[in-house]
This record gives C-alpha cells, sequence and structure tokens, in this order.
C-alpha cells in the first residue's frame, strides 16, 4: 500500500511542519522545523496535474490534448493550483 | 479518460472548446436557421418565438447569429472584467454556439405536419410552448457552463454577471433584429 503524506493535522486541520528526518543508511536522524515545499503541499492529483505539465514541456494545448480535456478546463484546473500555491 | 455522458449533455465544455468548438457553432447556428426557414419559425432573440413564413433565409440566419454574436461578445466582455484567468474570444464564441445546439429542436419537431400549422389554443400549440421552454432552459444552462468554463468568473459574480450578460444581449439582440426586420 502507498503510503500518503498527511498535510493537515487530523485533530485541528492546521498544516503539518516536518520535524524530523531520518536516514535508512546510517540511522542518523535530523530534529528541526522545516517548512514542506509548496508543491509537496499540494495532494496528489494537483501534484499529477504539475507533473503532466512539466511533461507537455508547459504547453496547456498538449497537455489538454493528453488529457482529454478542453483548454480552458485545463487552464481553469492550473488556475486553481496557481491560487493555492500563492 | 472516462467520458461522463450525462455531464456531456449539460455541459459539454470540459470536452470540447476552442476552433473545434467554434466549427460546431457554425453549423449548429446554419442548420437551425435553415431548419426554421423551411417551418417558417422565428427567434427574436432567446425567449421569444414567432410562426411565420414570410422572408428570406438570410434573415433567419441572422436572427440566430445576432443572439449568438451578441450574448459572446458581451460574456467575454464580462469575462475580461471579472476573470482573473487569461481568456481566449474563441473559446467563448465556440461554447456560446453550443450552448445553443437545442434550439433546433423545435424546429425539427415542426417538420411534423400537425405541428406546422394549427389553430391558436390548440393542444398542439401548448405542446409546442412547453418544448420551447424546456429548450431555453437546456440552452440557458449550457450557456452557464460554457461561461463558467471559458471564462473561468468565481462566485460570487460569476451567477450576477452571468445573469446581467445574458440579459443584456436579449436586450441588444432584439434591437439589432429590429433594426434588420425594418430594413
Amino acid at each position: 500500500m502507498e503510503k500518503k503524506l498527511p498535510l493537515k493535522c487530523p485533530s485541528c486541520n492546521e498544516s503539518l511542519r516536518v520535524v524530523k528526518l531520518h536516514c535508512e543508511k546510517c540511522e542518523t536522524e535530523v530534529n528541526g522545523q522545516y517548512e514542506l515545499p509548496a508543491l509537496a503541499k499540494l495532494d496528489l492529483k494537483d501534484q499529477q496535474i504539475i507533473i503532466e505539465f512539466v511533461k507537455a514541456s508547459g504547453s496547456l494545448k498538449v497537455m489538454a490534448q493528453q488529457m482529454g480535456y478542453s483548454y480552458p478546463t485545463v487552464r481553469n484546473i492550473l488556475d486553481e493550483i496557481i491560487e493555492k500555491i500563492k | 479518460m472516462q467520458v461522463n455522458k450525462m455531464q456531456v449533455l449539460y455541459n459539454p465544455f470540459t470536452y470540447i472548446a476552442g476552433i473545434k468548438s467554434l466549427l460546431i457553432s457554425i453549423v449548429v447556428v446554419a442548420c437551425t436557421a435553415w431548419l426554421c426557414f423551411i417551418t417558417g419559425t422565428h427567434n427574436y432573440g432567446l425567449v421569444n418565438i414567432n410562426f411565420a413564413s414570410d422572408t428570406i433565409f438570410a434573415v433567419y440566419f441572422l436572427e440566430h447569429f445576432i443572439h449568438w454574436i451578441t450574448a459572446a461578445l458581451i460574456l467575454f466582455c464580462f469575462g475580461i472584467l471579472f476573470s482573473k484567468s487569461s481568456i481566449r474570444m474563441i473559446d467563448v464564441f465556440g461554447t456560446q454556439g453550443i450552448a445553443r445546439s437545442p434550439l433546433i429542436i423545435l424546429p425539427v419537431v415542426r417538420l411534423i405536419p400537425a405541428f406546422k400549422s394549427f389553430p391558436v389554443n390548440s393542444p398542439n400549440m401548448y405542446v409546442l410552448f412547453v418544448l420551447h421552454v424546456a429548450m431555453v432552459v437546456w440552452c440557458v444552462a449550457l450557456m452557464f457552463h460554457g461561461y463558467k468554463i471559458s471564462c473561468n468568473v468565481k462566485a460570487p459574480r460569476l451567477i450576477g454577471s452571468f445573469i446581467a450578460g445574458l440579459f443584456l444581449s436579449e436586450i441588444v439582440a432584439r434591437m439589432f433584429i429590429y433594426f434588420l426586420l425594418t430594413l
């Protein structure tokens, strides 16, 4: 089963932060307060859209063809992601 | 990708826009105008219809063409005013043209001899009236989804600007059509 990165606190719904990083090889652990990167804060569906956008070399037209949606539909999806990143 | 067939009936614009929708729009408007011409069905704007075989094909075509262009142009202007997205004129005109597809059904029904000519207040007249109302509602729903997708206007401006655009286009289109008929 693929584990899903939790973005919101299951208790109070606030955004979660990284406080611990772990090296599987040498068992080193790093503790601190780290902000998640902007793209990592998006849900998996939005991250997949970003990947498709990059794969299509940033062309909404190509992306729309690949996804089977109309151009304005894809543009609107991306605009929503832009709003989330802002 | 799985295409939702029910969604295509009330919102095909998730899948169709751009040049494809513009070409379909031209075919839709031309076919509707041709059927209106051979059945004598006038559309003065979206709501008002009249049955009379009294003029040339160009007038029937212009009635549909004027309303399509007027509605699309006004909604495009509202899109520029109220949307944060970079909208394309071709999408607005294409989606608004396809949204007129339900208007083809009434003249098709009028090809049936019983609906070609009938007395005033006859059951046939009421059947056509109910059908017309249903087709206008369907048309408005399609126009709304076309506006929503092609212009990406968000609530609360979305519904207000659409209703204002619809009323404004109805008034402006009727003025143009009235001017056309007086020529």
